[in-house]
Formats: structure tokens, sequence, C-alpha cells
């Protein structure tokens, strides 16, 4: 339920925002966003584990977590950015292992379809 | 045979009759409220623990456990603080893939006798004993396996037994029948092998006819675990047994654990 309205709010605060300018593409209304790949998850309780540990994270606004395809999308407060040895830190000490940051623009359609 | 309780340490993802290579992440806690019955004949034990589990880094853990026993011997029976359980778990290999993990870890613990021994039944042995043990297994979205092998070590207690020592080995497998998302609630079920030799007591470097033996137990299991919250439930049943002497074996053992991280 969270993660929809999470979602729902970040994209209709994108929608104007998107495509306006080429350095803003991997922003949504300053909001950095990011996608992790984590090896090693395998169930809720690990996931709960890394969005804990990430939210923890100083500037980190929101987690979500797939399980399935052990990825993790990581929102950030406007201006802030996600900290590759911090985050590589905190996986590590979660007890998996990060294998991508992923800092590619993400479309409306990429975020929809999580 | 009334053989004591399980030494497991209580772990999210792990068997309940048997250790687990897992370990909490660094700076974690681990919270586990339990129950666990023992039925041998005449015999019945029952405990109520709490368990908690910190770790110091995410391979690395600590933890205790503090037992409220109760036991009871036809018309007999005495409760109270139970034998205190100190122990440490190292992992010590692990591998991640996508969507599995393989891992590995050694552990150590001390039962420490700080139950009453002068009650019938004896609450507790009276001796400080060490266990330890290894503990490997896979944990994928869908499958689970797990072996382990364990060691218990006995000393002698306040009247001059001392109990024989104990060998486990333990397999499992398990599954996931359905794939949960990370907001839904999610259960797996499993099944463990135990097998327990027991060595005789002695006393005064006697050896005692009615101890000691073997038992072989069937285990299903089931988790349920939603977020940081889970549940978890077993029942040991004997498949096979030989016991020395004439003595009751185990009709069967139950145990249900609620945890909780931090």
């Amino acid at each position: 339920m969270m993660k929809s309205v999470l979602l729902t709010l970040t994209m209709l605060v994108a929608i104007p925002n998107i495509g306006s300018a080429e350095d803003s593409m991997h922003t949504l209304d300053g909001h950095s966003l990011y996608r992790l790949q984590i090896e090693g998850l395998v169930c809720a309780f690990c996931a709960y584990n890394v969005e804990s540990r990430l939210h923890a994270l100083s500037g980190v606004e929101y987690v979500d977590v797939d399980v399935e395809s052990g990825r993790v999308l990581v929102g950030m407060e406007p201006s802030q950015d996600l900290d590759d040895a911090q985050v590589q830190k905190v996986i590590k000490e979660a007890g998996f292992s990060l294998v991508a940051v992923d800092r590619r623009p993400m479309t409306l359609e990429e975020l929809s379809r999580r | 045979m009334l053989v004591g309780f399980t030494w497991t340490t209580a772990q999210a993802h792990g068997p309940v009759f048997s250790p687990a290579p897992e370990t909490i992440w660094k700076g974690g806690t681990e919270v586990t409220l339990g129950y666990h019955r023992d039925d041998a004949g005449p015999q019945t034990g029952q405990e109520a623990f709490l368990e908690i589990e910190h770790g110091l880094t995410a391979q690395w853990e600590i933890g205790v456990q503090v037992p409220f026993v109760s036991r009871a011997e036809g018309d007999l029976s005495s409760d109270g603080l139970g034998d205190i359980v100190l122990g440490t778990k190292y992992q010590f290999w692990k591998r991640d893939l996508p969507g599995a993990q393989y891992k590995a870890a050694g552990f150590l613990k001390v039962k420490v006798p700080t139950a009453r021994t002068e009650t019938v039944p004896q609450l507790g042995s009276g001796s400080t004993d060490v266990i330890g043990g290894l503990a490997a297994g896979y944990e994928s979205r869908r499958w689970y396996w797990f072996a382990s092998g364990v060691y218990r070590l006995n000393s002698e207690g306040d009247d001059g037994l001392v109990k024989g020592d104990r060998q486990s080995l333990n397999l499992v497998g398990g599954i996931r029948p359905f794939l949960s998302e990370y907001d839904e609630p999610d259960t797996v079920i499993m099944l463990e092998l135990n097998w327990e030799r027991d060595g005789r007591d002695a006393v005064n470097g006697q050896t005692l006819a009615n101890t000691g033996g073997w038992q072989l137990f069937a285990s299903p299991v089931l988790w349920w675990t939603y977020r940081q919250v889970a549940v978890r439930a077993g029942v040991q049943i004997p498949v096979a047994w030989k016991l020395n002497g004439n003595q009751p074996r185990a009709e069967y053992r139950a145990k249900m654990e609620f945890v909780y991280h931090f």
C-alpha cells in the first residue's frame, strides 16, 4: 500500500519534469533515483534487513525492495546523492553482495513496472 | 529417555531442531520467545525461553538463552530457572548468487549450571557443558537445504554424575510453496531428519546400564514470516531408535518460536 502511494506521488511530481533537460533525466523533480542489484536476497526477512539499513542512511527518502529480482530502488531527498562506498558497506554488513548500482535515467515506464 | 532440550540457536531462516549457518547482520538483534515440550514415557519436560542474539559483524554473532523449565516425572514435579546458555557463531564461508545463498558456519556454546539440582526431578544437570558444531546450507527463492553436525561435551555434575556426551547429525530439506512478494506473508515448509546419539552416563567411573543410545527423528517444520516477524513451529517424531537397557524413549518433542528482528 505504502509502495503504491509513494510511487503514485513520485510519478505525479515527476511528470512535468521528465524529459525537460538531458541532465535531469536521471532525477525526478530533484529526487535522485538509484537501482541496486543485490545477490543473496532470498526472502522478505532478508529484504527487511536491507530496507531498514538503507533507510537509516542520510538522505534516503524511500526504499523499495523486489525480492524476486534482487533489485532495490532507492529514492533520495532533493539534492542528495547515494554514496557508493557507503551503500557497498551497508549491503555487505547486511550479509549480501552488491553487484551493481544503476544510475541510468529511470523512466516512468521503469518506475511503473515496480 | 528425556534427554534435555535442544540448544539450537533460533534463526528465522534456520531449521527448528538443528543449527543453521545463518548469522544476524551487523548491529542487528534477534529476540526469540519460545516454547519446547518433550514427552518420554512418565517424564515430561517443558521449557519457555528467551533468547537474544546480536550481530557483531555480518558473519559473527553472540547470544544468550535464558530458559524457564518445568519437569514432571510420575507424581513429582518441579519448575524454575533452567541452565543459561551462552553462545557464539561465526559464518566462515558464504557465496551469494541471484536469489540464492550458500553458507557455512561454526558455533560454540557453553551451558552454565544456573538451574537448581536439589529438586526432584532435577531442573538442571549441575554441570558446565560445551557444545560445538558445524552447519552448512543453501537458501533460494524456492528450495532450502541444511546439514549440520554437533558434539556436546558434558562435564561432571553436582552429584558426581557425568552424563554421556552427545553427537547429532541433521539433514534438512525445505520448499517455499508460494513465491511471495516483500510485503506479503511468507511461508516455508521443511522436513528435518535428526539423528542423536548419547553416550552412557557414569558415576565415579562406573557406567550406568540404562542410559545412552540413539534415536532418529523425522521433524516436519513450518515457518511463517512477515517483514521482521517470524513464527516457527515443528514436531519431532521418533522413527527409529536403539536405547541401552530399560529407558523410556521420546514420544514426541514440539517447539514453537516467535522471532522479532530489531
